[in-house]
């Protein structure tokens, strides 16, 4: 197993109004494994990949990644295993907008002292892959929200990481970018082994995924795993949606 | 609901309220203490300076002092506003009226200020005690200091404050007015093409106005200070305007477009944070460009200011020496009197000495340099004035026996004009050319109508007067003992008797006059003939008015130095909700906190070394100027740089720890 997590909880909030947002949940995850993480807003889908993903301590549980845990780690240390292993495609996008699309696509890099030859290959490559050459230069301020999300990923994806924490990556893409990220994640995933943890409220995406838990009012309601088909996979999961109810697109069609 | 609103943003930036309140009620507080030293009964009547009070001063500085401070608060109550725009844009949006938010804006600084007065007036009733004490200390006044704020200077203090109160708020409500005026914050896009060439120029200015300074110092010392010719006046007006307006440039061209370059580099800013930081610190350098450019030139204006008051502290100190080389004179007439008074002490005297001095009268220049005046002048031979002891002679310049040396008042000699030429026409007898020149009188320049001269012997035997007399002085173990009566008695030997000058057109006819001293009668050409003179006396005065120089210098550079570190570290402190979304966007890619830090203390130099390095360069070629030659200011300047950067240092290091708590508190 490369992440065990062991009932974390985590609450936001003061004692009075506070938001037990992470109940109890326990969760394992081979590596290459590709897990999706699936439930109505405000489940803790992204609470529970903040927490897995180190970004955030959980309150009480631990965080074991490759043996090591997680939540006993000091600053430093943490730091380097993050952007050594980690990347990371943040719902809000997370971009610099002090630096242009490039400097945000190299960062992770830079941190690490790459050299220039490398940063230039790789930035190049993942260009061509996305398909955002042309932004190269441009503000990020004055991206569209979909553009921001590619850029996201590229950064994410530049340092080749180990483990991809990926959160609604293709929540603002058109469905061609949205398949092309998804096609790559799934190469990076069978063919570099990369273990993916992604959250996602949209059945097509989560179909990309080897296993789906789905998440409710900060607990583990139930799981799905991908048995090779992908149409039977994506029914199994629009049927567990509409059991967990919640606002899916797919849920109000259907009812309709 | 604004009671909510102003308590919650109190309560969300109280490390910046903190600050701003502190700061304020420290001004407000050494403002309220100068107030009521101003009606301080001790300082108006029991404590003086040699002829004038030392009230004017006080008040002036009070005054100094309380428009410096009327601007700096004006000036950083606007961090408040500023550092709210987002949230006001946002009540805005909400749909609240523009009136509705200007009001939240004034009621805010209405609190706050309030809290800096009370704060301030309580901070001045528990230090004026301590502050007076601590001035009379230092002015070695033996008076317990009665410390309270007197009615009606506590009006005058309450009254001021209301009036700042309502003038700050009405400030802080106009810009939060503006703020919401025109949403949009005004973009001054500044072309980059635009900073290289006034980054050029700036360069071009201070550098040259640096190499101007040196190469003027240079021939001041080649060649001397010949006083203030055109064209070292138009020299010093470039100085001074390369220096001010290069520093700007500096600031505002030369400084981004070096960190431009450094970004360019990539093997630079392909390295670690570097590509973030140097971007990051280019935006906040642009923002605070005005910022640090007047604290840069606050900074080197307060350097100067302050070795200057230290040099002319030391140069009072000198000048008493150089007057009071003895512990008690006495002339002819009053010895006797001197003497018994001295035996009836306990007053151990080390040494007693005597010359005899000849005094006639003199035409000579006046310092315009035009007319001639009659004055009686004193004259002493040779063989008496190398008959004195060592101590007193030390600070005159070497003699032969056959050379003339004037020994003069005035502080020409100090400034190293000692080889100025001296002409003396001399009644009955040859005219004296000289171009020595000593400071240091025998029996202090009390003893002495005019000037003394100490001529060869042959040409002392040979001067023509009727009125001659021999000065005694004595050295003593400890000081004189005399008792507070027999000062009283020795007083009425105060005045031994007046020389009157009567001048016609020719020297040789003007004749002079012994007469007895009635001060009723005194006439304009009456010159006053001391009978002793005591130097414990004058020892009061000069620790009174050094240690009134030390507290006033001191409470100032402290006020001004806290004053300039605080809008340093409210500068530092505001950042704008994009800084702080994109200190936490690092945190959230990886970066690890002590490479946050990192940044923060590279933004936290850069604040504080700038300013302090131009200034010091600044402030060190000016001293120069002051500086031609003969006494060199270094010392007491590096004195006061390094205590200057040590205190800024200490400043800037509480800043980057506050700095560095807030970034902590909001990226984890
Ligand atoms: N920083 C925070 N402070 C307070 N409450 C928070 C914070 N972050 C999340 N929450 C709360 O925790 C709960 C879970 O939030 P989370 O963002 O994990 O949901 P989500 O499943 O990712 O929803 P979405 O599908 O909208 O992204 C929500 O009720 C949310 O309001
Ligand atoms: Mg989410």
């Amino acid at each position: 197993m490369q992440i065990i997590v062991k009932n974390i909880a985590k609450d936001y909030g003061k004692r009075l109004n506070a938001v037990h947002a992470i109940k109890d949940i326990s969760l394992e995850v081979k590596k290459g494994e590709f897990l999706g993480i699936m439930g109505p807003s405000g489940a803790g889908k992204s609470t529970l990949l903040n927490m897995i993903s180190t970004n955030e301590r959980p309150d009480h549980g631990q965080v074991i990644i490759d043996d090591i845990d997680m939540t006993q780690l000091h600053d430093r240390e943490l730091a380097r295993y993050r952007r050594n292993k980690m990347g990371f495609i943040y719902q809000s996008f997370e971009l610099l907008d002090s630096l242009n699309v490039k400097e945000n696509i190299i960062l992770p890099l830079a941190l690490n002292h790459a050299n220039k030859k490398l940063i230039e290959s790789r930035v190049k490559h993942l260009n061509y892959l996305l398909n955002i050459e042309k932004l190269s230069k441009r503000n990020v301020d004055d991206l569209s929200l979909g553009q921001r999300q590619l850029v996201s990923a590229a950064r994410a994806l530049i340092n080749n990481p180990e483990i991809l924490f990926a959160d609604e990556p293709t929540g603002s893409l058109d469905s061609k970018s949205a398949t092309i990220l998804l096609n790559y994640m799934q190469v990076i995933n069978q063919r570099e082994n990369a273990t993916i943890l992604m959250a996602t409220h949209d059945a097509f995406t989560a179909s990309y995924c080897s296993r789906v838990v789905f998440i409710k009012d900060g607990t583990i309601f139930s799981e799905i795993v991908n048995s090779g088909e992908r149409e039977d996979f994506f029914e199994q999961i629009i049927n567990m949606q509409r059991t967990i109810g919640g606002g899916s697109y797919f849920n109000v069609s259907e009812n309709n | 609901m604004y009671l909510k609103i102003i308590r919650r943003s109190l309560a969300k930036m109280h490390d910046s309220y903190l600050i701003y309140i502190l700061s304020c009620s420290f001004a407000i507080g050494i403002f309220s203490i100068l107030i009521s030293l101003t009606n301080n009964k001790i300082m108006k009547h029991d404590v003086s300076m040699w002829r004038t009070s030392l009230m004017p001063i006080v008040f002036s500085l009070s005054l100094v002092f309380a428009v410096s401070a009327f601007i700096y608060m004006a000036y950083v109550g606007g961090f408040f506003i500023k550092q709210q725009r987002h949230e006001f844009l946002t009540f805005q949006k909400l749909g609240m009226s523009k009136i509705t938010i200007t009001i939240i804006g004034f009621l805010q600084t209405l609190v706050i200020q309030f809290l800096a007065w009370v704060l301030g007036i309580i901070e001045a009733l528990i230090f004026q005690k301590f502050f007076g004490m601590l001035l009379l200390y230092l002015m070695h006044v033996r008076i317990n200091f009665t410390a309270y704020l007197r009615v009606n200077s506590l009006i005058t203090l309450l009254q001021i404050a209301g009036y700042a109160i309502v003038a700050f708020s009405l400030i802080n409500a106009v810009r939060t007015y503006r703020i919401v005026r025109n949403n949009k914050p005004k973009q001054r896009k500044v072309n980059f093409w635009l900073r290289i060439p006034a980054g050029t120029l700036g360069i071009v200015l201070f550098v040259s106005a640096l190499a101007v300074n040196i190469s003027m110092f240079a021939s001041f010392e080649d060649y001397g200070f010949n006083g203030y010719t055109d064209r070292i006046v138009i020299q010093i007006i470039y100085i001074l305007f390369g220096f001010f307006f290069g520093t700007y440039l500096i600031y505002f061209g030369f400084l981004p477009v070096l960190l431009t370059i450094l970004q360019k580099i990539k093997r630079l800013s392909y390295s670690g944070l570097n590509m973030f930081s140097f971007k990051y610190l280019k935006g906040r350098l642009k923002r605070n460009t005005s910022v640090l450019w007047f604290v840069t030139e606050l900074s080197a204006m307060a350097l100067m200011l302050l070795t200057v008051c230290y040099f002319g502290y030391q140069l009072i100190y000198d000048n008493y020496h150089s007057e009071y080389p003895f512990a008690l004179t006495a002339n002819s007439d009053t010895v006797d009197d001197v003497r018994d008074t001295i035996k009836n002490s306990k007053t151990k005297v080390k040494k007693e000495y005597h010359s005899k001095i000849k005094t006639t009268l003199v035409s000579t220049l006046d310092p315009s340099g035009h007319i001639y005046v009659q004055r009686p002048a004193s004259f002493m031979s040779y063989s008496e004035y190398m008959r004195l002891p060592d101590k007193i002679r030390a600070s005159n310049p070497y003699i032969n026996p056959k050379q003339f040396m004037r020994i003069g008042f005035g502080n020409d000699e100090t400034f190293g004009f000692s080889d100025h030429k001296v002409e003396w026409n001399v009644k009955g007898a040859k005219k004296i050319t000289t171009r020595k020149n000593g400071s240091s009188f025998p029996y202090g320049g009390g003893m002495f109508a005019g000037s003394l001269m100490i001529v060869p012997d042959k040409y002392y035997k040979n001067l023509p007067t009727k009125v001659t007399d021999t000065f005694y002085g004595w050295y003593f173990k400890h000081g004189d003992k005399l008792s507070k009566e027999q000062v009283k008695q020795l007083d009425k030997h105060r005045y031994a008797y007046i020389v009157n000058v009567e001048a016609k057109s020719s020297l040789e006819d003007s004749t002079l006059t012994i007469k007895k001293y009635n001060q009723a009668r005194m006439g304009e050409n009456d010159y006053i003939q001391s009978g002793f003179v005591r130097q414990e006396s004058a020892k009061r005065h000069l620790n009174q008015i050094v240690g009134f120089f030390i507290f006033m210098i001191t409470i100032f550079s402290i006020a001004l130095l806290i004053a300039l570190g605080s809008v340093l570290t409210l500068r530092i402190l505001l950042r704008d909700d994009h800084e702080w979304r994109q200190l936490r966007t690092l945190k959230k890619i990886g970066v690890s906190n002590r490479e946050i830090r990192s940044i923060v203390l590279s933004e936290n130099a850069l604040t504080f070394v700038i300013p302090i390095v131009f200034a010091i360069m600044q402030a060190y070629a000016l001293i120069l100027l002051a500086d031609n030659g003969a006494r060199p200011l270094r010392n007491e300047f590096i004195m006061i740089v390094v205590s200057y950067v040590i205190l800024y240092g200490i400043i800037g290091i509480i800043t980057y720890l506050i700095s560095w708590r807030s970034v902590k508190r909001r990226i984890n």
